[in-house]
């Protein structure tokens, strides 16, 4: 039996399909297409033959030669690796906790942290003692699921079952491969994996690389819709069940009621029709309930979920045998009442506040989405002395590429013919376009404005800077951490509170209740833990963030979900981007000084003139000027522009020259008066711009960012709450201390790159500080989602506001006060309807504990359940609607 | 009497696993946070 060189399959010498001859050895093959690739490339097959034939059974020899090439390093430490999965269903940062402590229990990992903000948990972890499918495992084991994405691919050439074979371990090998089927009938390889761990190029290329062609395969951006398609799933079966939820309920609560609403029909009030009713809301649509408090319960934790579970299950269960034997509370002299509509009601009150949080968390990952759309679809690229226009995922490094005026660069690269100047201030802030010549780097999707020009790739997928802004902001988004709702941390101290008085209720009527002696403990046991649950539970966060965003809202202010209002209150440090945030973003002409007796009026006259005909931000600046200056302006005749260094234009019969010192001395300008201008100009981060009329120095600009009206103030407010303010920028130490002194900031962190943003933020956050970030660009966006509270700018980009937590529509500052000031107060009302959620109930404990009964002979009637019920709810609707009317500091 | 003293050692036994299982384990993570919020 000879072995098949191409994809390892036995092969009988005598049947086999065909026979190559090389270097004197004869090689036999299951088809002809093996032999055919054989005989193109015959060495690149003995290699692997020989090596296969020394080394036995490749699978274990291969396991054991990487073992050996890393056996150095792990004996210094274990070599971690990291995984990013997206976990489906889960609605509270209980179930986030709980998914977190399944990971974190797994041995061989060593982090494990979960967001739920992004529904994704990033696990690091020792890949020698797991595989993604054991974090699968274990992900479905607390009660959720990991959504991976699945793609039937096309492949030519598979021949035989060892092909199979061969693709489906090469697959399998990858770290986000969690599945790979292929089937030899149809020549598709099923795959799942995870989208955020592998890409479908990179599957591409395994597939390719074990040597068979790929023919076709679905496009990236349709995956990235598919999991968004999944959420949005998630999203609507959530919302439909609401929807029957809420019809069965609002029946129930009518049948229940007959002496509120007395034209019912008879037979809704039937106990029977009631409990029909009421048990699809109980386990169908609270199943959830029951599902979140196991995964609490087995991680010792009571949450939301327990009390929810434990409350309404009370209810339920009591109103059904109340139903069934109402002989047995009669014997007691108890009225059979039944609670249907408590346990109904409850469930779906709860179930829309989680509602209203799932459609505004919807929203966080259309920042990547955003992001990916940036980069253009394709690449005019020169190949065999051709102009061709292909994908951009098809772009290799090295490949020339041309790109034209108002064109989107398609990869990172360097300039090798032409000239240009690049608008970059999507991924650097910066407004001025900045000049590119020969050698000069290009980053990728950023726009070319002026000339046309080629350039070589050499940085193309993953590599390029977008994509590593994708991946800090996807990073940054699943490193923050979960916030455990107030609501959860008490209950996890009311659950077995609750439980334990029930218990001791039920021993002492058993012990010294009068007979019969199990009714009464039975009765009095379910009675406290129906009264215990709290029924405006459910109202008391979803109406406090409701009419607070609301109020967020008519400021400007708004907020994507509770969590961010949960977190911006506890703020410490607040940290402000500068270029577009503190400052205008537009460069203006801030101060005129007038040489040779020319006057301000005439030199702004002739300048914004001939700069009428410019698109330079600089030359729009000084046409600004005149425009608020109220100067009727001339049509320029010859404009020309040096790039880099000025304008010259006829104005009026006047030769007017624009530009910088090198510009002027080159026309023979003097400019010997200006020397002191120019350098008290630098010194307060101005750009000096020099006017010439007729060869004679007329005038010095003074162009600058200047700060925003409302800067100073905003900052100001900050400082009395007692935050710490910091500014943020790309600049000089020198001119960044200008604009912060001017704004009234202290500390500045200067001349960071875009990319570090994100690490200055973490280095803060190291320090203890509860962070917030303002800023309005794209390169701000992972800041932003790394902050504990991302506050962008609504002139920014859209990016920049998908990545935040907080967007100012209104672009004034003082929204950040608004902001934080909203969330104090919300936080506070929040605080206030717990505590009449509870204290109602709480009160009506010890009622159902029979407290009454040796004195009144009154036991826990409906009428004090009832009662409880609507105070609770009426006092936490009509709290949270006073934050309707609060005054913001403003 | 029999009946009683079994259903009270029960309670007893109950009412500390209640605690000592969700209030008095390192695992639980509530106690941690709670003094932020309150």
């Amino acid at each position: 039996m000879a072995k098949d060189v191409i994809c390892g399959m036995d092969v009988k010498e005598n049947e086999a399909a065909g026979i190559s001859v090389y270097k004197g050895k004869k090689y036999y093959f299951c088809s002809t297409a093996c032999k055919q690739k054989f005989d193109q490339a015959p060495e690149a097959y003995i290699k692997s033959d020989e090596g296969d034939q020394d080394e036995g059974d490749d699978e274990g020899e291969l396991l054991a030669r990487k073992q050996d090439d890393s056996k150095e390093q792990k004996q210094l430490e274990p070599i971690l690796a990291r995984i990013d999965l997206p976990i489906l269903g889960m609605r509270c940062a209980a179930c986030a906790s709980t998914v977190e402590k399944g990971l974190s229990g797994l041995e061989g990992v060593d982090k494990a942290n979960v967001n739920l903000a992004t529904n994704q948990a990033t696990v690091l972890y020792n890949p020698q003692f797991l595989n993604p499918d054991d974090f699968i495992a274990s992900v479905k084991k607390s009660g959720y699921d990991v959504g991976t994405s699945s793609v039937e691919i096309p492949i030519q050439g598979i021949q035989c079952a060892s092909c199979v074979q061969s693709i489906e371990k090469s697959l399998l090998q990858q770290k986000g491969v969690v599945k790979a089927a292929v089937n030899l009938a149809t020549g598709k390889a099923k795959v799942d994996y995870i989208s955020n761990e592998i890409s479908l190029s990179e599957i591409r290329k395994v597939i390719e690389d074990t040597g068979y062609r790929v023919l076709e395969i679905p496009l990236e951006d349709d995956m990235e819709d598919a999991t968004s398609a999944a959420r949005e799933r998630e999203y609507r079966n959530l919302r439909n069940k609401f929807l029957i939820g809420l019809a069965l309920a609002v029946l129930i609560f009518l049948g229940s009621m007959p002496h509120l609403f007395p034209w019912i029909p008879g037979f809704l009030q039937n106990y029977y029709v009631l409990w029909v009713l009421a048990t699809p809301v109980q386990f169908w649509i609270g199943g959830q309930f029951y599902k979140g408090a196991w995964g609490a319960f087995r991680h010792r934790n009571a949450d939301m979920n327990t009390l929810i579970a434990v409350g309404t299950s009370a209810a339920y269960l009591y109103s059904v045998v109340a139903t069934l034997f109402p002989s047995f509370f009669e014997s007691g002299g108890v009225l059979p009442q039944v609670y249907f509509d408590t346990s109904a009601m409850i469930i779906i009150l709860i179930l829309f506040g989680r509602l209203l949080e799932a459609r505004a968390k919807g929203r966080t990952s259309d920042s990547i989405k955003k992001l990916i759309g940036l980069q253009p679809k394709t690449a005019r690229v020169f190949r065999n002395d051709q102009e061709l226009d292909i994908p951009v995922k098809d772009v290799v490094v090295g490949d020339v590429i041309l790109v034209r005026p108002g064109e989107k660069i398609p990869v990172d690269g360097t300039v090798l013919k032409g000239e240009s100047s690049v608008d970059e201030s999507m991924i650097s802030g910066e407004s001025l376009p900045v000049k590119k010549r020969k050698d000069d780097p290009v980053i990728g999707a950023t726009l070319n404005k002026t000339g046309s020009f080629r350039f070589r790739a050499t940085k193309v997928g993953k590599d390029t800077v977008l994509a590593q802004i994708v991946q800090l902001v996807r990073d940054a988004q699943g490193s923050k951490a979960p916030i455990q709702r107030l609501a959860d941390v008490i209950a996890g101290y009311f659950v077995p509170i609750v439980l334990s008085i029930a218990i001791i209720t039920f021993v002492v009527w058993f012990d010294f209740g009068p007979k019969p002696a199990l009714t009464f403990a039975l009765l009095n046991f379910v009675a406290v833990m129906i009264i215990a649950c709290p029924c405006a539970l459910g109202l008391a966060t979803p109406t406090a963030v409701m009419v607070g965003t609301g109020r967020g809202a008519e400021s400007g202010v708004l907020i994507k979900g509770g969590e961010s209002l949960e977190t911006a209150h506890r703020l410490d440090t607040v940290v402000f981007d500068k270029t577009g945030t503190l400052t205008k973003g537009q460069p203006e002409v801030v101060a005129i000084t007038a040489f040779n007796s020319f006057s301000e009026q005439e030199i702004v006259q002739r300048a914004a003139s001939a700069e009428r005909a410019s698109e330079h931000p600089l030359g729009e600046s000084i046409v600004a000027k005149a425009k608020e200056m109220d100067i009727p302006l001339f049509q320029p005749e010859g404009f020309k522009a040096v790039e880099g260094r000025g304008i010259e234009a006829s104005v009026d019969g006047t030769d007017v020259l624009i530009g910088n010192d090198d510009f002027m001395q080159e026309r023979g300008v003097s400019v010997a008066d200006a020397r002191e201008q120019v350098a008290r100009f630098a010194s307060q981060a101005q750009t000096p711009v020099f006017v010439a009329l007729d060869k004679t120095l007329a005038g010095l600009l003074a162009i600058a960012d200047p700060l925003k009206d409302e800067s100073i103030h905003a900052v100001e407010k900050l400082k009395k709450m007692g935050l710490e303010v910091i500014m943020l920028t790309g600049d000089n130490q020198k001119t960044a201390e200008a604009v912060a002194g001017k704004a009234g900031i202290t500390r500045v962190i200067s001349e960071v790159l875009p990319k570090d943003k994100v690490e200055v933020i973490k280095r803060l956050q190291d320090e203890k500080k509860r962070v917030g970030m303002v800023g309005d660009g794209i390169n701000d966006s992972p800041a932003l989602a790394q902050a504990d509270v991302g506050i962008a700018l609504g002139s920014g980009t859209d990016v920049a506001m998908e990545a935040s937590d907080i967007t100012l529509i209104k672009d004034d500052l003082n929204g950040v006060v608004a902001a934080i000031d909203l969330s104090k107060k919300t936080i506070k009302v929040i605080k206030q309807n717990l505590f009449w959620a509870f204290v109602y109930n709480t009160a009506g404990i010890p009622i159902a504990a029979g407290i009454l009964y040796p004195f009144f002979g009154i036991l826990l009637s409906p009428i004090i359940a009832s009662a409880a019920m609507a105070f609770s709810s009426v006092s936490v609707v009509s709290n949270s609607l006073r934050l309707k009317r609060i005054k913001l500091g403003l | 009497m029999l009946a009683k003293l079994i259903v009270t050692s029960l309670g007893i036994l109950l009412v500390f696993l209640v605690n000592w299982y969700f209030l008095f384990s390192k695992r639980n993570t509530g106690k941690k946070n709670i003094h932020s919020f309150l």
